[in-house]
């Protein structure tokens, strides 16, 4: 728990924020935005009908994925490290070498080079771009998917509105949102949700009553404690039983690919969770979030990272495909996000060091016009010289892109007024 | 209620009857494992009696300091805790699970008036505590079995952690003896400290910092910090310390190897011999593990390239110099780690002992008397100095002996209160009228569930590394492939994690699953393990674990193999509910197993009726529902 700004309020908090940004930051790391500071209310908050996406596949790179050896490649310069560019599909636009199916894929996807964040801390840094918001001690904020599930209700009222696979406990989840939103978390693509099956003696009858007897045993304490968390564990119950009921718990299990399938996703946690996400999508989640960790290389850098890349470019690469061969592709978002970036400097131990000043995402799928780059950093990928976007920024883009309401303005149980994606401006170009 | 217990402790039922559960007539041997009773982490030093008077006076003044925060901010204090909510709490919070039957049974029947401080003495005293506090440093030490590769085995590491607990070693002593420790981690378990950070000599600063003293300089690694007042090269300062330690052999520093790197020549030399092998796998572990040692090197730490402030200029050497107070200046007798460790394990430091004391009381309490704990400034002000102030001075003078410091947190009244049954919003001052309602920890649930259903389970602990330096040690210029590859027999036969399986499989194994306390399980556990979906840290980065629950979290309980094994014949409530004589017996048996009370009259009903409907099977799903209730996974 961190509650840097707490002791703040709102206004106070802009303010402190902003003279932050002058001073400490604003030198050489983070030049001042636009973006951040100035109100959103330009900005239309949604969509035509016909473009909205319905769902969000998005891939976290747990670590702060380096940008330098990904999509932001800075060949012959001494940053540039081992990594080389390689031409994509789109004239003059290149990307790393270990992403040789998404640089052919390069015209249907978008990336933003000029991602910039407020710290290089991995917990502070994955809350704010899960968040938009800074992690502070007195509440916790949704992410994403919660605030789908909120605002657009479930689409398969049996399945989960999202669900997580493979993050870790400090995910911020459904924040001060109701435990109705929240999403389930999967440990394993490969194993999928667990403990669905009750044993053979247990039949429905006998599980009804169970429940029954649950209930009257704790009326008592539910009574007395009238904690959020107490009351959270009962949606939590809701929502098990009806998934315990619904055939389509069968979308959680990938073993029911064919083979080639799997192999085609690639045998890793990256690849299965991607074959997972489209399983789950097909059958009416709204939001997959799948991590990949692995990615802080503070070590030998080159030892493991083109492996790592590698498996990365064949999962995406493999979604994009599956799901536009299921009319899909028009439907989702696919989205890559990461912490921060790391120094173009790469260190004595072979690694790069974390680098908050700049990085790069992915973004693909529904109403994205592919063959662009957004944004660009400096010669040697340590600073953005244009186009700043944020994680708020991102986020909104993403809600944007979802139809969801960016300027509204959505109290918390303690009566303090958040929104989707905070100050965030979309990045409205990157739509079609 | 009283004839219950009596029965069951003299061991006069045995038996009376079939308890079904949909079991075959004749059950074949119960699957669920049994544990001997012995443990092999040796006697826990018991808590010293003669200073027991001590800490229920300092208990009494810290009540009293709570008690006029209570009447300065009108704060209502919680209702004072039933004996049995009581002995239940005490067992979680001290001992990591819930209590057996007998013991629920011994507490609420003693007449004795010191009946709670010598259950909290005696809990402190026992395995139970190392287990809940090892789970505790885990989560806040980020334990890895395998810290930054596969090459590195820092077990030998978490055995020493568990002797500290065990033998009650000074906390500022433990810290110094981490801080300054040298050599390889099968010679010097403390040295597993440092290599957790291996190669990250910057980061292993602000995470020492954050952890020994409750204060964040992280932000100030890069720039100047934006929220404290700590300097980039403050920072850097600070860090020159620690600059020199080095935990890995290079061939630049001809420290263990002076001709070239040793894994290559010995797989030269085994191609030699036999031109199949690799020499990868283990045989390259093996010989990779060697070649980590925390040693100390002449290195000065200059400021980075792209420095940007006016105190200083990029490549500039900076001083040693700590963030705070003043320090030794290194010199031949004493390393530049030396002086850091002596400085922060001071009594003197003013944060090194109210860090610890504010950990401990969140510990107990489920929030600091400092919030945000991990965050602590100049201007951060306890929401009862007075209190923080005692409990920090009483540490000092008992020599740094935390356990006495949670004796006494303990024994006050405002620890044996219900927990509050609203949010607590801590970004405002707590005033204690109670400790925060929590859901167990992934540990507790996990050591609890096992207490329902195994008989012993502190017996299983976890394959000691004991002797690993006899099998492992090398002197990499003159090992040859022969000799690698007798220590990769021993290693596999002794040490490694397919070793560990063979003795867990023959000895505590239900379906696949290793049933053995949480502290006894490898670290970190893959992510679909129950304690992992219940909360455990991941252990990448610092206090991690969580309590929050999910819809997955809910299927375990429903459907997951634990939950069912303690209904099979041969567990602990299984068996516990066959010895009792009558219905009525039986539920208050199970009442008090699971919950640590007896049934109300309604429950009663319910179960009854149950019972009366289903028969034996009833008991089976009586116990079920009881697991499944949020009754059971909170601490009241």
């Amino acid at each position: 728990m961190r509650n840097t700004c707490s002791k703040l309020d709102d206004v106070s908090r802009r303010n402190f924020l902003e003279s932050l940004a002058k001073t400490a930051w604003g030198v050489s790391i983070l030049p001042l935005s636009e973006s951040l500071f100035t109100s959103s209310a330009q900005a239309a908050s949604t969509l035509q009908a016909a473009q909205k996406a319905e769902h969000v596949v998005y891939l976290f790179m747990n670590g702060a994925m380096s940008h330098i050896d990904t999509f932001d490649p800075k060949p012959g310069e001494e940053s540039g490290g081992e990594t080389k560019a390689i031409q994509t599909s789109v004239s003059g636009l290149k990307i790393g070498e270990h992403l040789p199916k998404l640089a052919a894929k390069m015209d249907q996807l978008t990336i933003i080079r000029s991602m910039t964040t407020e710290t290089g801390a991995h917990e502070q840094g994955q809350y704010l771009m899960r968040t938009s918001y800074k992690m502070i001690g007195s509440i916790r904020h949704p992410f994403m998917g919660a605030w789908l599930t909120h605002f657009e209700g479930k689409k398969n009222k049996d399945l989960p509105g999202s669900v997580l696979v493979g993050t870790g406990n400090r995910h911020p989840a459904q924040g001060y949102l109701s435990a109705a939103v929240a999403p389930a978390p999967v440990g394993n693509p490969a194993t999928g949700l667990q403990n669905t099956k009750s044993p053979k003696y247990l039949d429905e009858k006998n599980f009804e009553k169970r429940r029954r007897l649950i209930s009257q045993f704790e009326s008592n304490f539910k009574k007395k404690y009238t904690n959020t968390e107490v009351a959270a564990y009962s949606d939590y119950y809701s929502e098990a039983v009806r998934l315990l009921k619904t055939p389509d718990l069968e979308a959680f299990d990938i073993s029911k690919e064919e083979a080639s399938v799997k192999e085609a996703y690639g045998a890793n946690r990256i690849g299965q969770g991607c074959l997972l996400a489209r399983r789950l999508i097909e059958k009416g989640v709204r939001f997959v979030e799948i991590e990949q960790g692995g990615w802080d290389n503070h070590n030998d850098i080159y030892d493991t990272f083109g492996e790592r890349a590698g498996q990365l470019d064949t999962a995406i690469a493999t979604l994009m495909d599956d799901l536009k061969q299921r009319g899909l592709l028009s439907k989702t978002l696919i989205v890559l996000g990461t912490e921060f970036g790391r120094t173009p400097k790469i260190n004595q131990n072979a690694g790069r060091d974390h680098h908050p000043g700049c990085f790069s995402t992915m973004i693909a799928g529904a109403g994205i016009a592919g063959g662009r780059i957004i944004g660009k950093t400096d010669k040697i990928g340590k600073s953005v010289e244009d186009g700043h976007c944020y994680p708020q920024d991102l986020n909104a883009t993403i809600a944007y892109g979802l139809g969801l309401p960016i300027e509204k303005e959505i109290f918390s149980p303690s009566g303090r007024p958040f929104k989707v994606a905070h100050e965030g401006t979309p990045l409205k170009s990157l739509f079609g | 209620m009283r004839k219950l217990f009596v029965a069951i402790f003299a061991g006069l039922m045995i038996f009376p009857m079939q308890f079904g559960l949909g079991q075959p007539k004749k059950p074949p041997v119960s699957r669920v494992p049994k544990g001997s009773g012995n443990v092999e982490w040796g006697k826990v030093t018991p808590v010293d009696p003669a200073t027991s008077k001590h800490a229920r006076e300092v208990a009494t003044k810290i009540d009293r300091l709570l008690d006029a925060g209570y009447r300065k901010h009108s704060v209502t204090p919680n209702e004072a805790l039933s004996d049995s909510l009581f002995v239940r709490r005490a067992y979680l919070e001290i001992g990591g699970r819930i209590p057996l039957l007998e013991e629920v049974g011994e507490f609420i029947q003693s007449r004795d008036a010191r009946k709670r401080d010598n259950l909290i003495d005696e809990l402190l005293s026992s395995h139970d505590y190392i287990s809940h506090m090892f789970n505790y440093w885990a989560d806040v030490l980020r334990l890895k079995d395998n810290p930054i590769n596969n090459n590195q085995i820092a077990q030998p590491y978490h055995d020493w952690i568990k002797d500290s607990i065990r033998t009650n070693k000074p906390y500022d002593k433990w810290v110094h003896e981490m801080l300054t420790a040298e050599g390889r981690i099968w010679d010097n378990p403390a040295a597993g400290f440092i290599m957790r950070d291996s190669n990250m000599e910057l980061d292993a600063v602000d995470n020492m910092v954050q952890v020994w003293l409750g204060t964040q300089i992280g932000c100030a690694q890069c720039h100047d910090h934006p929220f404290d007042h700590w300097t980039q090269k403050e920072y850097y300062e600070m860090a020159s310390y620690w600059y020199g330690t080095r935990t890995r052999s290079n061939t630049g520093d001809k420290k263990q190897y002076t001709k070239g790197n040793p894994l290559s020549r010995l797989r030269k030399e085994l191609k030699a011999i036999d031109p199949e092998a690799t020499g990868n796998g283990v045989f390259a572990r093996v010989v990779n593990a060697n070649l980590f040692e925390v040693w100390e090197q002449k290195r000065p730490l200059k400021l980075p390239h792209d420095y940007q402030y006016d105190n200083g200029k990029p490549h500039q050497v900076v001083s040693m110099k700590p963030i705070f107070g003043s320090a030794e200046t290194p010199g031949p007798d004493k390393t530049p780690r030396e002086v850091l460790a002596a400085w922060l394990t001071s009594k003197s430091n003013p944060r090194f002992a109210k860090n610890i004391a504010n950990r401990m009381w969140r510990k107990a309490f489920g929030a600091g008397l400092i919030e945000p704990f991990d965050d602590i400034r100049n201007e951060s002000e306890a929401s009862n100095p007075e209190v923080l102030a005692l409990l920090t001075e009483e540490l000092i003078n008992s020599n740094f002996d935390v356990r006495q410091l949670q004796r006494i947190i303990f024994g006050t009244q405002a620890w044996q209160r219900e927990s509050t049954n609203k949010d607590v919003d801590l970004s405002q001052p707590y005033y204690f009228p109670g400790p925060v309602l929590r859901r167990m920890t992934a540990e507790q649930i996990w050591d609890s569930l096992l207490t329902l259903a195994v008989y012993k389970p502190q017996s299983f602990t976890r394959p000691s590394m004991d002797g690993l330096a006899a099998v492992i040690d090398m002197d990499l210029d003159k090992a040859s492939p022969k000799d690698v590859l007798a220590i990769v027999d021993e290693f596999n036969e002794k040490y490694s994690a397919g070793a560990e399986r063979k003795i867990t499989r023959a000895r505590n194994s239900y379906k696949g699953m290793t049933l053995a306390r949480a502290s006894e399980l490898q670290t970190p556990l893959p992510s679909e393990h129950f304690l992992r979906q219940f909360g455990q840290s991941d252990r990448e980065l610092i206090e991690t674990s969580g309590r929050t629950g999910s819809v997955s979290q809910v299927l375990t309980m429903f459907n997951g193999e634990i939950t069912h094994m303690m209904l099979e014949r041969g567990s602990v409530i299984y068996d516990t509910v066959m010895k009792a004589p009558s219905t009525r017996d039986r539920l208050d048996a199970i009442f008090y197993s699971i919950l640590t009370r007896p049934p109300r009259s309604s429950e009663r009903e319910v179960a009854e009726r149950e019972i009366n409907a289903s028969g034996s099977a009833g008991f089976g799903n009586v116990i079920w529902a009881l697991i499944n209730t949020k009754e059971f996974l909170f601490i009241q």
